[in-house]
């Protein structure tokens, strides 16, 4: 019996969401993690536990896990440090599993593994040694690297993203990084095309084709075909080209999803105060927009980077968390929305997990 | 003190991180105190002395 759960972070703690079969009726449990702010959650198939990473002011940063789909948890932090001469580590952004080990994105922005379940992590030192690094400078919420996306047969390849510095991709097991940001608009500086500095927010990979990805950028929403080393803007039709989220659906490479959000000095929330996502089927070269469901007016919500996620399941279900604790779903692709959960904290990550 | 994290860390594996960032120095949010008086990592303890590890208002 196939069973879906919701794993959410937010700014007061993990919580998780059991669904039924038709993803209708959900129950709430939490918060967990020990009501640490959370930034992401991820499911690990290969051991069937939950990873959550995030930082408490008072206790510093630190990866959990659970083996019990979120009763009990563990966590560690050993090794998630740049040594006792570098720059503190306030929180995780990201926690990744890929080919048996796990990977966390941290502040300031950096790369860490673990081979051990999460037990113990060590820097992956390539990134940073990056020749761009001296000019790295954070984005409004700091310099953080955010994303980590592996290849899904080659362990030696994976792409990170990192605000506000660009893409990174790198295809020898992270000891070394090239840029891949070509084509990328930094509009937040005279050069509207340097090598780094671009302000990606999230970075995802079309299914099935390893070498297509799409990026929601500050500056716009983009594609490319060659894992990144080009990239043509796709913000055309979209009522906003800024926006944090996008989501790439389970098996049509062509569909994907995002919610633009009006530019920084207007607030960074749904413009006009409408939520609506908007969706691709032809790789973005068109939108539409649906709100069905959604609040259409006087609705001043954000949504953060990580605060969507896509099932696997047919049709697919996408799920998203606004920044004033409103967690919304949809089990038509994006067609129509209900409300999963009102009245939580600030949801920073959402992920959809089906278990069979 | 230090040593004294360091004994506490050996009865609760993981407990070193929790209180200590890179430096090592004490986190930021966190405050210690040694028989009443504001402590550092350096400050000496007696045969009798008592510890207090109170996370800050600071912090939260």
């Amino acid at each position: 019996m196939t069973r879906s759960l919701l794993l959410v972070g937010t700014t007061k703690g993990a919580f998780i969401f059991d669904g039924d079969g038709a993803r209708k009726t959900w129950s709430l449990r939490g918060p967990l993690c020990e009501g640490w702010p959370i930034h992401d959650l991820q499911w690990d198939p290969s051991t069937r536990s939950i990873y959550a990473g995030g930082g408490s002011a008072w206790y510093g940063p630190a990866v959990f896990r659970s083996e019990d789909l979120g009763e009990t948890w563990t966590h560690s932090s050993e090794g998630l440090t740049y040594g006792d001469d570098g720059p503190k580590i306030p929180t995780v952004w990201n926690v990744t599993p890929a080919h048996g080990s796990i990977f966390a994105g941290v502040e300031p922005a950096g790369l860490f593994r673990s081979d051990d379940n999460g037990a113990t992590w060590r820097h992956v030192e390539g990134l940073r040694e990056h020749p761009s690094r001296p000019g790295w400078q954070p984005g409004a919420g700091g310099l953080i690297c955010h994303t980590i996306v592996p290849h899904p047969t080659d362990p030696e390849r994976m792409w990170i993203a990192i605000s506000a510095v660009g893409t990174f991709a790198t295809e020898d097991g992270g000891a070394t990084w090239e840029a891949r940001n070509r084509g990328v608009v930094d509009c937040n500086s005279p050069d509207p095309h340097p090598e780094t500095g671009q302000c990606v927010h999230k970075l995802v990979m079309a299914a099935g084709q390893p070498d297509r990805f799409y990026q929601q950028n500050h500056c716009g929403v983009y594609r490319s075909n060659d894992g990144g080393q080009q990239w043509e803007d796709i913000s055309k039709g979209l009522v906003s080209e800024f926006g944090f989220v996008m989501g790439a659906h389970p098996r049509d490479p062509a569909t994907g999803w995002v919610i633009p959000l009006s530019h920084p000095e207007e607030g960074r929330t749904a413009p006009g105060g409408s939520l609506g996502v908007w969706r691709t089927r032809d790789g973005g070269d068109s939108w539409e927009r649906h709100g069905e469901g959604l609040p259409q007016e006087n609705a001043f919500v954000g949504v953060f980077r990580e605060a969507m996620a896509v099932d696997r399941l047919d049709p697919a279900g996408i799920f998203f968390g606004t920044s004033t604790g409103t967690l919304y779903g949809s089990v038509d692709e994006g067609e129509s929305w209900s409300v999963v959960a009102a009245n939580l904290p600030p949801i920073w990550g959402v992920e959809a997990v089906v278990l069979d | 003190m230090a040593e004294a994290i360091d004994r506490l860390d050996d009865a609760a594996p993981g407990m070193r991180n929790r209180l200590l960032d890179a430096g090592p120095s004490i986190r930021r949010h966190i405050n210690v105190y040694v028989d009443g008086a504001p402590a550092s990592l350096a400050t000496p303890l007696g045969p009798d002395s008592v510890i207090h590890i109170i996370p800050a208002v600071s912090g939260g």
